[in-house]
Order: structure tokens, then C-alpha cells, then sequence
């Protein structure tokens, strides 16, 4: 439940407001809805991981990954025609783990 | 609500980490808002696929506009009115360029450290010194002055602002995010700074300085014999035998004391000028019976590409070609009756003269007996992360005064050829209207719409290539040229003499001009505009002629030409200098101090025929070797830390290695012993074998020109990734396929003018300036294939349906 409503109201509130505003959507969605420590943090968690998985794969599979792949070098990777596959990883994660954090924060907050 | 160490510690992290990830550090970008697949880097991943049509309304077009994209997303834009076709144009170039439009405007107003911070602080001081700011707005306020050019640049304004205002953050271009910056809005004057900054790349050379300094170590006798006025060997863009038919203004006498010189500055050795190459062929000697031309100007090479290509059609115009992002019109192209092109002429329009102030306040200074009030410019350099700078420039009446004692950065390269205590005087800095010399070409139809469209053109002068349907080719070096006695700026001048001072301009109409030679063909590729019989003197140097007589020598061989010779000739790797050259190294080369390395490599280099072919190993071998040469004959006698000077030049050398085998300036005078030219010649092939050896290993495939060279277009802004892979490919500065590392054709074009033109070309990089879009770099694989893309020119009606792929109309909103 907590995963869904997550997924939607970030999907929703992207579409016009910058990426932060994913932890206080986690945050305040998991101090109503959560039910655990640990429930709170893995849907939080996956919730915008998989929501930023989906979302950049609509993006970059018909880009085939040209843009990810030069955007790895940035970052220091080698030239490869694999680094898309870090960069898809690595900012999913990086979404996952705000998301995580400000739903397991929106628990313990709670009663 | 539960309120606990825990909770209290899990909300201060989440709000650090949020924070954290929203800020630059470092080189890095805010890593989640750049990594955010809404408003991220993502959102720049463009699909393969483009959409077929579109209409975009947008406020300030009076008419409704049709841009028609063909098969290289090269935009074919159609307006009901000449202001809308320039609105359209603006608009289009800000969609496919706008983050390299900020930053060229940036780097040449001195405005960098904004947006990076610290490190650009030196360039920025630099460009703001060198007067960049002081033309851009002279030029400015002088185009205003003409009500038709007015228009045309406010139109452009117009269309790139309105684009910038269709942007959401998430629309910014990839550089912007990496940089963590916005777009801001396109104001008419950096036009007027894209313009400067062809002039700092193309006219701001200048070998015064160090030449001063070898004028006072060795007198005027060896300067003269070493530094001539005219090369040994030329073969100057004005045919020899040309007549001139006007009659000369007075040319101004040499006055008595000419030459001054100072100390203090480190040597930075000048890399050889940027070249290009163009010309045009009568249709007595094509195979159609009309003139075909050619050109490829050769720049720094990066991505987004300095070009930008499209086809402009309004009543009363219909033109096809390049422009640089951020110049309305086109600047090298054709429509149906004419084509053109441009090469550089490394005219000297920059000197330096001394200046001699009153007293310490430096609020006077002296010209004649008068003293003159000095202007006090005061620049303010914002700086990303720190307090801002404000710079202090004195302006004479000559121009700025770069740099007074104290003021001038040690470790930094681009002001080591400036003298301290010196005023610049210099084109870029002269109002212009350059713009309209492209506005009338764009619409010319024979050759006196050439002729009077020259007249506007101030600088950086270029040679002006042309061809017309009714047959006329001609060639001129246009631009301002001041008018000054034989040999003044060779040497730094003295400010306080009025006779030191430009006298006037070589009157416009009497630049150097050749139509319809007898030979059937006009070239140039930056060597010296005419021959000694030229009345007025334009400079003492320009690039070597090498490439400029390989192209008349295969041109004079040429009947019933065909574009595809031309393209051949575009990509011809043949050396002159080495021809010069080659076979007096060979011979002087003393075989018994050889070991067997080396003679291997001795006898590869014997059978080489002079061509930088990518797949040949002596030209690794003879590039190296003759500049070894270059420095060893010179270096001992000319490198002298405290009194930096240039060495003399290719041409020079050349002459020296043809014509005389006793010279003393073979002697290494840093040994005890007396070198000879055998010597010297031995040494440096054994030197440049053993550190081949060091770098590439055994005698392979590793010593190939292709591999050696490693030719790549790099990202204007280096940023990693963003450049090209290394390109296998040959030619050499001295051959008229001129890639040499970064540096190459940027653009080449061949057309074939007739009953319907015909034109080729490309350049290594793409339309799209967006690293993430298929059109980003896709001409590069044909450019360095030495393939041409067919171009697509529409005269009438709509577009072929084959040739288009995606539609954009633009429509008023109202």
C-alpha cells in the first residue's frame, strides 16, 4: 500500500517540482500509512527506486544509452558501451536511498 | 507526533543528505538533481526517432514560418518576411546551440569565472584587458546606426529569447546542469562578441614583442637577412603579373627611430597559425562548363561544432551554408546564382606602442608634445564562490593598455607576447558591420553584389572567394587594412610619436582583387595576399605557401574538373615542405653514426613520396625530425629567458637548408666544439628515432601517422566523454588536407554552380549541440572518410517529401 502511494504521488509531484520534494512526499506518506521500521524503509525505498528505474528507461532505451554512456566518462568511468547500466543503477539508488531515509524518518516520527 | 533521539537524529540526516545531494561540490554537479530522471541529465536523452511534425506558437513572429529538417537534421527554414526568417533562425540555432551560445559570449566578455568558478579568473582579466568588451560594444552601437542590420540582429534577439522562454529547468541543456547554471536571456551585443572572438582566434597574433627582442640582441643586418619582408618561396594569392588599376593613395615614409624593446617576459614558443583553404575554378576548365568552388577553413576543432548549417528562404532571399551560432545569416555558402568562402589573411591590424606617462598617478601620457588624459576603465569580474574582482584598465587614445608594471600573470600563456607598459592597438577594437558584408552576399547575384558587399568588411579580413552562374570567379583579401609605411609593427612602436600611429586605411576599393585570371582558377590558403609589386605593405609574415601551391599546382594540371577532384584535392595529404626538404636531410645524414634502428627508419623515410597518409610511417618520422631540426639550428642562439623572441621562420629554414651549407647558425654555441650542418642534421634524426622509440616502441603499426597524430574533436568545454573518440586519419598543416591533432577542416564545401547548384559538404560534428542526441557528432565518421554529404538546396514550392523528416511550424501567438 505505502509502496503505491509512493510511487504515485512522487510519479505526480515530479512532474512539475524538483527531485527533493520525494523525501518529504516519503516522509509524510509513511507517517500516516506506515507500519513498521522496516516496511517503512523498503518502501520508501523501492518505491523511487523503481519509480526512477521506470522513468529513466522510458528515457534511455530509445536513446540506447547513447547519453548515459558518455555521461559515465563524466564521472570517470572508462569508455564503454556498458556504463549506462552503472549510471541506471547508481541514480535509481541514489533515489531509493532519499526515499528510504525520509520514509523510515516519517516512522519513527509517528506515535 | 513522537519526538526522540532517534526520530530527531533519522530527520536531521535525511534534511543533510538532501541538501547535500542538491549542491555542487567540487567539479561535480548536485548529484541527485543531476542524476533525477524528471528534471536530470535524462531528460536530455533524446530518442533516435524524431517526431514527423509539430507546431510550436510562438509570440513575436508577425507570419507563420516552416522549418523543414532534412536527413542531418539540417533545418531549412521558410518566413513569409525577412524579420521572421531571422527570428526563426535565432530560435532554431538557441534549440540546437544555446549552451555553446552562452559560453563563447561568456569566454569572450570575460565572464567565465561566473559560472566556473576561480579557475577561468586569469582568462577572464585577460579577455576584459585585451578591450574584448570595448569592441563588442563599438561594433554594437555602430551596427544600430544602420537601420536594416538593426532590425535583422533584433529579430535574431527575438527568436533566441523566445526560445529561452519555452524552457522548464528540465529542458536546459546537459552542460547547464553539469555546471549547475541557467540560461540567461541573448541581449544584440553578443552577437557582437562572437564576432570579436573570430578576430582574438584569427587576428590576434603577433610576434612584435619577441622580434623586438631579437632586434636588439643581433642588430639590424641579421634581422633583415633572417626576418625578411617577402619569403624565399611564395606563390602569392594575387597571381603574379596581376596589374592594379587605381591609382595608390600616398603611402606614409619611415620615420628615423623605429624600434623599441623591454625584458622581463618567459619564451612561449608560437604554434603555426590556423589555415584554411578555398578555390574557385572558370567553367572553361570544369567538366559542366560553370565555376565550381571550394572551402574548408580550418579552426580548433570541438563539439558542438563551430558550424552551424541551414538553408534561409524569405522573399528576396534563398541562401544555403554555415554560420557561427550567434551571427544571423549565413557566412560561408551559396544560393543560385553566386557561391563564396572565406580563408584568413594574417594581415597585421594589432601593434603595440609605448607608452610614456606624465608621472606616477599614470593619469597622463604623452603623444607629440601634449600630454594626453588617460581613460580609467573599471571591470567587474563576478566569481562563483567568492568575493567579486574589479580590475582597473587604463585606456589611451591607441587603445587599452594590456598590462602596467605589476599587473601582468606570470603563469599565464596567453599574455606571454604581451609587453608591459604598452598600449594594444588593434581591429577588433574598430566599429564594424561586418554582418551586413554576409546580408549582401547572402542576396548577391554577380560579382559587383560581391564587390559592394566587401566594402562593409572590417575584420578579421579574410580572403573573400567567389563564383557566379555568368561565369566570373575572383578572389580578395578583404578587410581593414591600415595604411602604413613598409615594415611599421613589425617591431613595438613608440605611443608618444604621432608619425608611429596608423595613417588612415588602405582605401577599401583597393584591397588586393583578381577576376577571371588568365590561368582559369583563384586560390588561397593564408599566404601572402599579393607579391612585392602590391603598393601598400600589409605585413612582413603570413603562413607558409606550401598548401597554397600544392592547390595551384593540381589546379593549373586540372581539365573539365569535377567536383569529385575537388573533393580529392580537399583530401590531398601531399607535403611541399617535405618535397623542399627531404632529400638535403636525407643526404646529410651521416649513416655510420647510425645504429640499426635507425637506419631502418632511414631507409623507410628514403622511399616515402611526401604524403601524410595516415597508413605511412615517415611522416611521424619527418614531422618530428625537421621541427628537432627547426629548434637545434635556432634554439641555442634565439632562447633567452629574459629577452623571449621568436625564431626564424619554416620558410627561412628551408632556405637556409637549400642554400647554404656553411652557415654559422648550425653551430650548437652551447658546446665547446663547432657543429656542422651534418651534424646537426644526424643528431636531431637520432633524437627524434630514439624518443619515437621510447613512446611507440619497435617500428610497427604504432609509428603510423594515423595513430601518431591521434586526431579527435574534443568538447568545447573539455568536458570528458562529450569529444570524440581518436580518429585514424592523415594530412598535415603543411599538406592541404590540414588535420592535424585538434585542429582540421571545421567546414567543407564544394559547390558546383549551373542551371541548378549543386553542393557537398559537412563538418566533423553535427547540428545538435546536445551530447545526448544522435545529430550530435554523426558527420564526423564521413568527415574523417574524406566523404562529402550531399546538400539540400530547395528553390521552389515545398521541400522533396524524401528529403525532409520532421516539420516544425511556427505560428503567432497571438
Amino acid at each position: 500500500m505505502l509502496i503505491l502511494i509512493i510511487i504515485v504521488s512522487c510519479f505526480i509531484a515530479q512532474s512539475f517540482l524538483p527531485w527533493w520534494i520525494i523525501g518529504p512526499i516519503c516522509l509524510i506518506a509513511s507517517f500516516f500509512v506506515s507500519s513498521s521500521k522496516k516496511q517503512a524503509f523498503w518502501s520508501g525505498f523501492a518505491g523511487v527506486f523503481i519509480l526512477w528505474l521506470v522513468k529513466i528507461l522510458s528515457l534511455s532505451l530509445p536513446n540506447e544509452h547513447l547519453l548515459a554512456n558518455k555521461v559515465g566518462q563524466v564521472f570517470k568511468l572508462p569508455a564503454a558501451d556498458t556504463n549506462w547500466i552503472v549510471m541506471i543503477f547508481v541514480s535509481s539508488l541514489i533515489g531509493g536511498v532519499v526515499g528510504g531515509l525520509s520514509s523510515l524518518t516519517g516512522n519513527l516520527l509517528k506515535k | 507526533m513522537k519526538f526522540n533521539l532517534s526520530s530527531f537524529f533519522y530527520l536531521f540526516l535525511t534534511l543533510i543528505i538532501l541538501f547535500l545531494l542538491n549542491s555542487k561540490i567540487g567539479p561535480l554537479p548536485p548529484l541527485a538533481k543531476f542524476l533525477d530522471p524528471f528534471n536530470g541529465f535524462w531528460q536530455q536523452a533524446e530518442p533516435r526517432q524524431m517526431e514527423t511534425e509539430s507546431t510550436l506558437n510562438i509570440k513575436g513572429l508577425t507570419g507563420k514560418v516552416n522549418i523543414y529538417f532534412d536527413e542531418n537534421r539540417i533545418p531549412h527554414i521558410e518566413a513569409e518576411n525577412e524579420e521572421d526568417l531571422y527570428f526563426a533562425q535565432g530560435f532554431i540555432v538557441a534549440r540546437d546551440r544555446l549552451w555553446q551560445l552562452d559560453f563563447q559570449t561568456r569566454f569572450a566578455a570575460g565572464r567565465l569565472s561566473e559560472v566556473i568558478g576561480e579557475k577561468a579568473i586569469d582568462l577572464d582579466k585577460y579577455n576584459r584587458r585585451m578591450g574584448m568588451g570595448f569592441g563588442a560594444r563599438n561594433m554594437e552601437a555602430f551596427v544600430k546606426k544602420d537601420r536594416q542590420m538593426h532590425k535583422v540582429l533584433d529579430a535574431y534577439t527575438a527568436g533566441i529569447n523566445a526560445y529561452i522562454s519555452t524552457l522548464k529547468p528540465k529542458d536546459y541543456p546537459i552542460e547547464f546542469k553539469l555546471l549547475d547554471y541557467k540560461p540567461e536571456n541573448w541581449k544584440p551585443i553578443n552577437s557582437a562578441y562572437l564576432l570579436k572572438l573570430m578576430s582574438a582566434t584569427l587576428a590576434a597574433a603577433s610576434n612584435d614583442f619577441y622580434l623586438s627582442n631579437a632586434l636588439s640582441k643581433f642588430g639590424p643586418e641579421v634581422i633583415k637577412d633572417l626576418f625578411p619582408n617577402y619569403p624565399f618561396r611564395e606563390d602569392p594569392i594575387i597571381p603574379t603579373g596581376t596589374t592594379w588599376d587605381f591609382d595608390p593613395v600616398p603611402v606614409p615614409k619611415v620615420p628615423e627611430d623605429v624600434s623599441l624593446t623591454t625584458t622581463g617576459i618567459k619564451l612561449n614558443p608560437k604554434e603555426e597559425g590556423l589555415g584554411s583553404n578555398n578555390w574557385a575554378m572558370s567553367g572553361s576548365k570544369t567538366s559542366t562548363g560553370y565555376p565550381l568552388l571550394a572551402n574548408d577553413p580550418h579552426l580548433e576543432m570541438t563539439l558542438p561544432a563551430i558550424w552551424y548549417q541551414n538553408q534561409l528562404t524569405a522573399p528576396g532571399i534563398n541562401v544555403y551554408g554555415v554560420t557561427i551560432p550567434g551571427s544571423p545569416g549565413v557566412i560561408i555558402g551559396f544560393n543560385k546564382d553566386v557561391a563564396w568562402g572565406v580563408t584568413n589573411v594574417g594581415s597585421d591590424v594589432l601593434d603595440w606602442y609605448k607608452i610614456t606617462f606624465k608621472d606616477e598617478s599614470k593619469n597622463e601620457y604623452l603623444v607629440g608634445k601634449e600630454w594626453k588624459k588617460v581613460k580609467k576603465v573599471v571591470e567587474v569580474i563576478k566569481v562563483r564562490g567568492q568575493a567579486t574582482i574589479t580590475e582597473t584598465v587604463l585606456y589611451t587614445h591607441h587603445g587599452p593598455i594590456v598590462y602596467v608594471e605589476g599587473e601582468k600573470p606570470t603563469a599565464f600563456a596567453k599574455s606571454n607576447n604581451i609587453p608591459v607598459g604598452y598600449a594594444l592597438k588593434w581591429i577588433a577594437h574598430q566599429p564594424s558591420n561586418d554582418i551586413k558584408t554576409f546580408y549582401k552576399l547572402n542576396r548577391a547575384k554577380n560579382h559587383s553584389d560581391y564587390k559592394a558587399a566587401l566594402l562593409h568588411y572590417v575584420a578579421p579580413a579574410q580572403n573573400f572567394i567567389f563564383a557566379s552562374k555568368e561565369n566570373d570567379i575572383a578572389i580578395t583579401p578583404n578587410g581593414y587594412f591600415p595604411l602604413k609605411w613598409k615594415g611599421q609593427g613589425k617591431f613595438l612602436l613608440d605611443g608618444s610619436n604621432p608619425a608611429h600611429e596608423w595613417q588612415g586605411r588602405v582605401p577599401a576599393d583597393q584591397n588586393p582583387t583578381v577576376k577571371n585570371p588568365q590561368r582559369g582558377f583563384v586560390s588561397s590558403a593564408n599566404q601572402f595576399s599579393a607579391d612585392t609589386t602590391y603598393p601598400y605593405y600589409l605585413h612582413w609574415e603570413y603562413t607558409g605557401y606550401e598548401r597554397g601551391a600544392r592547390i595551384n599546382r593540381q589546379l593549373a594540371n586540372l581539365n573539365k574538373a569535377s567536383v569529385d577532384d575537388f573533393r580529392q584535392l580537399q583530401n590531398d595529404n601531399y607535403s611541399i615542405h617535405a618535397e623542399n626538404i627531404k632529400d638535403v636531410l636525407i643526404k646529410n645524414v651521416n649513416v655510420s653514426a647510425l645504429d640499426a634502428q635507425e637506419k631502418k627508419a632511414l631507409a623507410i623515410i628514403k622511399d616515402w613520396t611526401y604524403r601524410y597518409d595516415a597508413k605511412e610511417i615517415s611522416p611521424s618520422i619527418f614531422e618530428w625530425w625537421h621541427k628537432r631540426l627547426a629548434s637545434g639550428i635556432w634554439e641555442d642562439e634565439f632562447s633567452d629567458a629574459k629577452n623571449p623572441m621568436v625564431i626564424p621562420s619554416r620558410d627561412r629554414t628551408v632556405q637556409l637548408l637549400l642554400t647554404d651549407d656553411k652557415a654559422k647558425w648550425y653551430d650548437n654555441i652551447k658546446t665547446p666544439g663547432i657543429e656542422t650542418k651534418g651534424d646537426i642534421v644526424t643528431t636531431t634524426f637520432k633524437e627524434t628515432i630514439d624518443s619515437m622509440f621510447k613512446t611507440h616502441g619497435e617500428i610497427s603499426s604504432t609509428w603510423e601517422w594515423g595513430n601518431v597524430k591521434g586526431t579527435n574533436v574534443p568538447h568545447l568545454a573539455k568536458i570528458s566523454g562529450f569529444g570524440t573518440k581518436t580518429l585514424y586519419t592523415g594530412g598535415s598543416k603543411t599538406a592541404v588536407n590540414a588535420i592535424s591533432q585538434t585542429t582540421g577542416p571545421s567546414w567543407k564545401m564544394i559547390v558546383s554552380l549551373g542551371d541548378k547548384v549543386e553542393a557537398f559538404g559537412l563538418f566533423p560534428g553535427g547540428e545538435s549541440g546536445n551530447p545526448g542526441s544522435f545529430y550530435y557528432d554523426n558527420m564526423v565518421e564521413n568527415w574523417a572518410g574524406g566523404k562529402l554529404n550531399s546538400l539540400y538546396f530547395y528553390e521552389k514550392g515545398k521541400p522533396d517529401a524524401k528529403r525532409i523528416k520532421q516539420t516544425i511550424s511556427l505560428i503567432s501567438k497571438k
